[in-house]
């Protein structure tokens, strides 16, 4: 009884936890956001956009190799994968439809978050917490310059920009690079290609790539930027951070593009009367 | 953003520690005289820094508060906070440089961000104090490329530069060369004659070549409390 009572002691705890710190970065976003357009006369607007700017470059362009490289991969595997079984059970036509599917709805968000974590969340959060040791956030408030909205608003916001072109580049290749490179493997007609994509394209499936992109965008860079302003006094706490910076963001990340795509099947189940 | 006067600053029953069983600063209340220098001496580890922090409102203390104008800092958001803030300015002991901007760069954030940058005066003044100071030739350098002195330098600079009514300085001499203290003193001294009685400069240091012909007020800090300076404390100082 004592053991259960243990076990169900440490559940509860979790939740709290989870819930305590979903509302810490959900408030952090929030506080950014506030401070950035109450106090809008006050701050230089190009510093901002120079941070916003360096940002983009950094998570965004600098990431277009890897992404591509990893787009082209993911995209010939599926094209390969999806053209051969579909012809097998005469389901051809589905090509489209399974392409958008697997590509746009799931592996170019999920891909995008996973590499946009690996390179620039480490980053934000090791070079947060660096900075928290150097003095240089006191430096910036004794400066008047609120770290939220000098630090925290211009990554979150290049962060979303940058997460959403990056997935956005990730479908382009993976779709039409894929298309090219299974050309060697399988021939598939350009016009037939073409027109399964664009009738298996909805609105649903624009609206579900830019709502996981743009959470992913904000969940991880919050999450980074909070992990980074945890760090105390020492430089040994920066590799903690930032490791939890990565293992929350993917949980967080990962967890909200389940749940999406869950709920997403439930309404397609209950408009099939399934449920 | 315009900047407010700041009339009075006190700190009343300020206690702070890292542990809440030894504070390291004990229910400190003192009023401090504007139109003075300042200078926090004590033994290293003593709080000079945490009182100096809390005091620029950078730290937030346990028990107790800092008053600017009256109005006590635990109660003001960043944002108002802010027109007193940017009347003051604080010299880290470490420089407190951003590391991905240059020197120059480093010098000018502040009064760029805020829209304080005046033309003719503040690029006079920065000349000034650069070719005081001999650092021109490392003004587009980053701080991982310069030497700690030429850091600190910086961060003396960027406190002076932008002319504040406050002027925190966190053991301004510590790791300069004799020419370097020269001018640093030079500056204070030129900043107090050139101030008017509603100025004032806390120094936190036990640096005596620095402190010995300042014309200032001088305290100890002794297990976390503050006293007056006297030559029985003297030998706790150094």
């Amino acid at each position: 009884m004592n053991s259960l009572w243990k076990l169900v002691d440490g559940i509860g705890e979790k939740v709290v936890g989870t819930i305590r710190y979903t509302v810490s970065i959900w408030t952090m976003v929030y506080l950014s956001l506030r401070t950035v357009f109450t106090n809008r006369k006050n701050q230089s607007f190009r510093e901002l956009v120079k941070v916003i700017s360096s940002q983009i470059y950094f998570t965004g362009f600098q990431a277009l190799p890897l992404i591509g490289m990893l787009a082209l991969i993911a995209g010939t595997l599926v094209i390969i994968q999806a053209s051969s079984q579909l012809s097998k059970v005469g389901g051809g036509e589905m090509l489209g439809n399974l392409l958008v599917v697997l590509i746009i709805r799931e592996l170019g968000p999920l891909i995008t978050a996973l590499v946009v974590v690996a390179r620039s969340g480490t980053a934000v959060a090791s070079e947060l917490g660096n900075m928290k040791v150097n003095s240089e956030i006191e430096a910036l408030e004794s400066m008047g310059i609120d770290p939220l909205s000098y630090i925290v608003f211009p990554r979150l916001l290049g962060g979303i920009i940058s997460v959403v072109c990056l997935a956005l580049y990730f479908c382009v290749v993976a779709l039409f690079g894929g298309f090219l490179v299974a050309q060697f493997l399988q021939p598939i007609a350009f016009s037939y290609y073409m027109e399964s994509l664009a009738f298996a394209i909805s609105l649903e499936d624009v609206m579900l790539f830019l709502v996981k992109n743009v959470f992913s965008g904000i969940v991880i860079f919050v999450i980074c930027c909070y992990q980074g302003f945890q760090v105390k006094q020492s430089f040994t706490e920066v590799p903690q951070v930032t490791t939890k910076a990565v293992v929350n963001s993917i949980m967080y990340t990962v967890s909200f593009n389940s749940f999406v795509t869950l709920l997403v099947y439930v309404k397609h189940l209950k408009r099939l009367g399934i449920i | 953003m315009r900047r407010e006067r700041i009339r009075s600053l006190r700190a009343e029953n300020l206690t702070h520690g890292f542990t809440s069983e030894a504070p390291v600063l004990r229910e400190i209340t003192m009023d401090l005289p504007f139109g003075k220098e300042v200078v926090l001496q004590g033994a290293p580890g003593s709080g000079k820094s945490l009182f100096l922090k809390i005091l620029a409102g950078l730290i937030t203390p346990n028990k107790g508060d800092v008053f600017y104008n009256e109005q006590p800092l635990k109660e003001m958001t960043f944002e108002e906070f802010a027109p007193l803030r940017t009347s003051t300015s604080v010299c880290f002991e470490n420089g407190g440089l951003l590391m991905n901007k240059t020197l120059l760069e480093n010098i000018q954030i502040g009064l760029l961000y805020n829209h304080q940058w005046r033309r003719e005066r503040s690029d006079g003044l920065l000349k000034s104090l650069v070719t005081d100071f001999g650092i021109e030739k490392y003004l587009s350098m980053r701080p991982a490329s310069v030497s700690s002195s030429v850091k600190k330098i910086t961060g003396i600079i960027r406190s002076l530069v932008s002319t504040p009514q406050v002027i925190f300085l966190d053991d301004p001499s510590l790791g300069l060369g004799e020419n370097e203290k020269k001018a640093l003193k030079y500056w204070i001294e030129k900043y107090r004659q050139d101030g008017k009685e509603d100025e004032l400069i806390v120094i936190a240091s036990s640096d005596e070549s620095l402190v010995r012909g300042l014309n200032c007020i001088r305290y100890v800090i002794e297990d976390g409390r503050i006293i007056p300076w006297s030559e029985s404390t003297r030998s706790q100082v150094a």
